[in-house]
């Protein structure tokens, strides 16, 4: 359920944008207009390793399942050292799953390399026994051009 | 909060005095503070500024970025700029600025503007652009050291930041300024807004940041939108904010000393011409052209 370093080797995380509110604004055109498409924030470092240029589509995929955005290569995420191995951590902000005004216009032209699943589909169901708190916040992916 | 006074101070273009019009009660210049230090980049000033001003929103696309859009347009005055830099410490900063008319008190684009009444500063500090008067030169673009000014090619009229002077006008702070969550952004008389500035300032240089300071550029005679810069000694690195910015020195001599020339130079050509007509008299018409 949680994969293994070799097959998903990169760390994963999930946050959200001060643009967005959860699934709902996708239906708001002045939200769509600030921040308008699903997108995997990837360190300079990966994006030389992997040649991944800004703007490039990405799969990315856990062992529970997969998430299409694209590439945003920022200064802002770094490799960390994991011991003592170097690994890449990618973001993504949970915002885009289901419909919105850009996925409905974009299910008329392609279905396929269309994001409707939540990055959820992607995060490992691990629960604090007590307070059920769910931990969402780190789990092994894999990055494919897609 | 601001005055209900939109008391005209100069016009652009326009030949002779302002005429009588002035109000009774005593006037102060507005200002907005931006503070760049508490700004979390949500945009939401970008929305209130669309809709404030009527316009539509629009489709964008990704752009490995945070900002909304490449650059401003005519229909859209208020851009986050975003920019990742990194300092000589090894550090990151990621600086979110937000782009609009500086409202300056010695405007290139008033300056340069030949239409009568097109771009009107008034006694609290605004510099509105009135488009019905506008010609569409674009010669306010070539004034402005901040690149604000945009054509819209269909109408052919220039627009701007206008610092919601509808708003002002009617005792109201600017959209943008309403809008903003963290308050980041402030508006007041310009002696409030940078006693406040001086003070957010005072306490960064406190806590870290020894380079922390104004930016309200001395080069256009202040402006009434002014920063809080985390680094004021480089303005530069927060999406190209000049760093003394003026009004082009072409602008100053075509205006000045060139119109006058001009001036002289026309009338020197119309003496020149009558005296010609003194000495010479008429032109003769020959007996050779005539014929043809």
């Amino acid at each position: 359920m949680y994969g293994t370093p070799d097959k998903f080797p990169y760390v994963c995380t999930s946050y959200r944008l001060t643009e967005h509110y959860h699934y709902w604004t996708k239906n708001n055109p002045a939200n769509v207009q600030l921040v308008p498409e699903p997108f995997i924030e990837i360190s300079e470092d990966m994006a030389k390793a992997r040649g991944i240029a800004g703007g490039d589509k990405l799969k990315v995929s856990s062992a529970r399942g997969s998430y299409y955005g694209k590439a945003m290569v920022t200064k802002r995420i770094k490799a960390l050292t994991i011991n003592g191995n170097k690994v890449f951590p990618i973001g993504i902000p949970i915002h885009w799953a289901y419909r919105g005004i850009r996925e409905d216009k974009l299910l008329a032209e392609d279905r396929n390399n269309i994001n409707l699943r939540p990055l959820n589909t992607l995060s490992p169901v691990a629960i604090d026994p007590n307070a059920y708190t769910p931990e969402f916040k780190g789990f092994l992916v894999k990055v494919e051009k897609a | 909060m601001p005055n209900e006074n939109l008391t005209v101070k100069a016009i652009s273009g326009h030949p002779g005095a302002l005429g009588s019009g002035a109000a009774p009660e005593a006037s102060y210049e507005v200002c907005k503070l931006i503070d760049t230090t508490t700004c979390i980049g949500c945009k939401a000033c970008e929305v209130a500024c669309l809709e404030w001003n009527g316009y539509e929103f629009r489709e964008t696309t990704f752009d490995n970025t945070y900002q909304t859009m490449p650059d401003t347009e005519w229909n859209y005055w208020n851009l986050i700029r975003f920019s990742e830099h990194e300092n000589s410490d090894g550090t990151l900063s990621w600086l979110m600025r937000k782009d609009q008319c500086m409202h300056c008190a010695d405007p290139g684009c008033l300056e340069a503007c030949p239409a009568d009444g097109a771009i009107v500063q008034y006694e609290n500090g605004i510099v509105d652009f009135n488009e019905e008067h506008c010609i569409g030169c674009q010669y306010c673009v070539t004034g402005c050291p901040f690149n604000i000014p945009r054509l819209n090619p269909s109408t052919k009229k220039v627009f701007k930041c206008s610092l919601c002077s509808d708003r002002v006008g009617a005792g109201l702070e600017p959209a943008c300024v309403k809008s903003c969550p963290t308050g980041c952004l402030h508006f007041g008389s310009k002696e409030d807004m940078k006693f406040e500035a001086e003070k957010r300032a005072t306490q960064l240089r406190k806590n870290g940041f020894e380079h922390a300071g104004v930016y309200d550029p001395a080069g256009v005679g202040g402006t009434h939108v002014i920063y809080v810069l985390h680094d004021a000694d480089d303005p530069e690195k927060y999406s190209g904010l000049p760093a003394n910015p003026t009004v082009p020195i072409m602008v100053r001599f075509w205006k000045h000393p060139l119109k006058w020339l001009g001036n002289v130079a026309m009338l020197l050509g119309v003496a020149g011409v009558m005296t010609h007509y003194l000495r010479f008299g008429p032109k003769e018409v020959d007996a050779k052209e005539a014929k043809r």
